[in-house]
């Protein structure tokens, strides 16, 4: 494969940043401020149009449960001042969950004036009659302020999901993702419900685009980020933890190829920073997910564990309560994707719909093709990694991703709507690579005196020589 | 005439007036006390034990050998499928370490009386959750149709039933008073009963534990723990302008990138130290100020050492050299 001048083929090669000060920082400023706007203008659009769509579906979504649930944890944010009071006991409700989603509703609900001890804990042993009879169910004010809280979490996850894939194509491919994110149904389902869901995947979608800036400018803001979103997911469903020994395994595997290569000299700071800023994750994260959980602190190993070993009985007493939802194997989980993703719920499906009850077309049958655009997307984006080595802000992201996927396929024991909603950011975003990729080369065939904005360099635009030649290390 | 002929017939009238009155009162006699005599044995009991009335002469009711059962409900105020309901609530509050009964009867007895039986049953039945553990409710419900206003409901526990978690006396009195009562008053007696027991079990599962009282030692170091916050955050907030002040011996709201370094360095290790000190007693405040001061050390100080702005070491230092361009050799020849 011939290299194009300015290629990047490993992070090693990416200079350390240098904040603008260069000599072509004055001519590039200009079309950047401009690019940054434009940017800025299409990620306020995205969020306006996605928070209309939840909003319009606030009051019909209906209740589920789980919403009086978080929300009679929203005194949680209020009991952090209180780190060994009865809140953070050892009992059902602290190791049932942990509490980011709480605090996120309760941030909510101070927010719009609703008071945090709102109403008391639903038994699911128990019928809904009797939930409402005995005050389980909060005042439709409440409920309405948990949902929107999430409706502003979801708003802000199709913004991310447009950074992302913009990042790892272009504006057009970041517009679709988020569109695609906006308009699917289980989306709009779990950004109307007060649930914690919408904030993890946040969490996610954070995580991926701070490791394709980190990728590109390894600085510690950008491996803070991610340990601090990492931490926030985990503090919110537990898994994204694994994502950070993920990167650390990354990390590990980067300082050991640099070790090979260049021996002692590339284990020396700054030469190591990528790998150590890597490893470092787990421990961030760890110290976030510790640091807002304050059942942990007086033993946050045992109690960790206690945490996993909960929420492993909790799926397995759910499956045996509802055995259609069992999930027996990773393979299974994978083909409950298509019937959730694409039969169940599709973006493709309720643009049709939309388009019948509106604009007066007559789709008899509505179809769903949104995995076969998923599929595209995934091998372009196979192709972008191949093509750009490993060390790539790409293929941090594409290796992110399959490992989120990995981590849900491998851990779904009960297949409950809403634990897909990381898949379909993940789906989003392949969805943004596939038509990002292909308006590119649309515009190479129309306007072929441009750069060709499907070549490396057009979609990798901070670095700007071959750093092969000049030795990443001394560079930095 | 008509006097006289008055005279026997009135005395007639006298006589079966005095007859009437006799039955009445024999009638009400055996009306008034037989009524619950016939109600009790129907519960098991013979009728000469039952005939004196009072709880106090009446053989106690044993309990079932089955130890399984635990819904009594001797007058059928309950539905088949509310009791074996009912039997589902008490199998999972025995679950939970919590052991109950349900218990109905007909009876006019007054609440002192009613309260005696259910304290006796549930001692007598053994109704707690290990001998001797003196912890079990017992739920009656006393029905008398004769006067229904007076049915009743009352709770009997022992002395180590409450607290249950959160569930204390008064809350439980509460529970009686503003929900069961209401529900009895209403005839609901099945979902008096749902109020009682579910509301225990909601606290018994879904309400925290007390937390466990400071040891001596973790109240000796509490004290300390709380000075040691408060010294950090002086320290963290002093520090900041000391670094720079004893390294480069300047005031400075910019302190160079090593000063700022070895403050973060000081600063966060002396934070984890006193976090651990205040995990350890339990100090709130203790462990609040270390994580404050940690996050600051960790997270706030790189990144100000990260942030664009010159600092006091020559900017060379932190930013690449310049490349020697046109631009620059002309910038420097107009200052001369």
């Amino acid at each position: 494969m011939v290299r194009e001048p300015g290629h990047v083929t490993e992070a090693a090669d990416v200079p350390i940043p240098t904040r603008g000060t260069g000599p072509q920082s004055g001519s590039r400023s200009q079309p950047r401020r401009m690019k940054w706007a434009v940017n800025a203008l299409i990620a306020v659009v995205l969020f306006g149009v996605s928070y209309a769509i939840n909003e319009s579906n606030i009051h019909s979504t209906a209740m589920h449960p789980d919403e009086t649930r978080w929300l009679n944890r929203a005194y949680y944010i209020e009991d952090f001042a209180d780190p060994y009071g009865q809140t953070w006991q050892d009992y059902y409700l602290t190791r049932g969950q942990p509490p980011g989603g709480s605090y996120l509703i309760g941030f909510g609900l101070l927010v719009q004036g609703q008071p945090l001890h709102s109403n008391g804990v639903w038994d699911f042993h128990h019928s809904t009659k009797w939930n409402e009879t005995a005050g389980a169910v909060p005042s439709d004010d409440v409920l309405l302020a948990g949902r929107r809280t999430n409706a502003v979490v979801g708003a802000l996850v199709v913004v991310f999901a447009f950074v992302a894939a913009s990042m790892l194509t272009n504006r057009v491919g970041g517009v679709f993702a988020a569109l695609f994110l906006a308009y699917h149904p289980l989306h709009i389902t779990l950004s109307t419900q007060a649930l914690s869901d919408e904030l993890l995947t946040l969490s996610l979608a954070v995580t991926f685009v701070a490791a394709f800036k980190f990728m590109k400018n390894p600085s510690f803001s950008w491996t803070l980020l991610m340990g601090i979103a990492l931490g926030i997911g985990g503090a919110t469903k537990l898994a994204p933890l694994a994502l950070s020994f993920v990167l650390a395994a990354l990390g590990m595997l980067w300082l050991i190829s640099r070790y090979r290569r260049q021996g002692r000299e590339a284990l020396r700071w700054p030469a190591s920073r990528i790998g150590i800023f890597l490893l470092l994750q787990p421990v961030i994260s760890g110290f976030v997910f510790v640091a807002m959980y304050p059942y942990l602190w007086v033993s946050p190993v045992r109690r960790a564990l206690n945490l996993v070993e909960f929420r492993r009985a909790e799926m397995a007493s759910q499956s045996r309560i509802w055995p259609w939802a069992h999930v027996d194997n990773p393979k299974e989980a994978f083909m409950r994707y298509g019937e959730q993703l694409h039969d169940a719920a599709s973006t493709t499906k309720h643009a049709q719909v939309w388009m019948n009850n509106h604009l007066g077309f007559s789709i008899q049958n509505p179809i769903s093709i949104d995995f076969m655009i998923v599929a595209i997307g995934a091998i372009l984006l196979l192709r972008m990694v191949i093509e750009r080595g490993l060390w790539s802000p790409h293929v941090m992201m594409a290796l992110l991703m399959a490992a989120e996927v990995g981590a849900v396929t491998v851990g779904l024991g009960v297949d409950f709507y809403r634990y897909y909603l990381p898949i379909l950011l993940i789906n989003s975003i392949l969805v943004g690579v596939a038509f990002g990729i292909v308006s590119a080369r649309l515009r190479d065939m129309f306007a072929p005196n441009r750069v060709a904005a499907t070549s490396a360099e057009a979609t990798s635009p901070v670095v700007t020589w071959k750093s092969r030649e000049i030795g990443s290390e001394s560079a930095s | 005439m008509s006097t006289i002929s008055i005279m026997p017939t009135d005395m007639a009238g006298c006589v079966r007036r005095w007859l009437a009155g006799v039955v009445v009162v024999v009638v009400l006699i055996f009306g008034g006390f037989a009524m619950p005599a016939h109600v009790m044995a129907s519960a098991g009991q013979s009728e000469t034990e039952t005939t004196s009335g009072a709880v106090q002469v009446e053989e106690f009711p044993e309990r079932n050998q089955d130890r399984d059962i635990r819904v009594y409900d001797t007058t059928d105020i309950l539905t088949m499928a509310q009791e074996q309901s009912m039997e589902g609530e008490l199998t999972r509050a025995r679950g939970l370490g919590v052991e109950a009964l349900v218990y109905t009867r007909m009876s006019d007895d007054s609440a002192t009386e009613s309260q005696a039986f259910a304290d006796r049953l549930r001692v007598e039945w053994g109704v707690d959750s290990g001998d001797g553990a003196d912890d079990g409710f017992v739920y009656l419900i006393t029905v008398n149709p004769a006067a229904p206003d007076t049915n009743s409901i009352l709770i009997s526990t022992g002395a180590n039933t409450l607290p249950i978690r959160q569930l204390d006396q008064s809350t439980m009195q509460g529970i009686l008073d503003n929900e069961m009562a209401p529900q009895i008053e209403e005839g609901e007696f099945n979902q008096a009963l749902l109020f009682g027991v579910r509301r225990v079990l909601n606290h018994a599962d879904y309400s925290p534990p007390a937390p466990p009282d400071p040891t001596p030692w973790q109240a000796d170091f509490q004290v300390a723990s709380n000075l040691l916050g408060a010294g950090l955050l002086q320290l963290a907030v002093i520090g900041y302008f000391l670094a720079p002040a004893l390294r480069e011996r300047k005031f400075t709201l910019l302190p160079s990138t090593r000063s700022l370094t070895i403050y973060a360095a000081v600063i966060g290790t002396l934070a984890v130290g006193t976090g651990i000190v205040a995990i350890a007693s339990r100090s709130t405040f203790g462990s609040l100020a270390a994580l404050v001061v940690v996050i600051w050390a960790g997270c706030f100080v790189p990144l100000l050492i990260e942030f664009p702005f010159q600092r006091s070491e020559s900017p060379a230092s932190m930013l690449p050299a310049p490349v020697d361009t046109g631009a620059t050799s002309m910038t420097g020849q107009v200052n001369g």
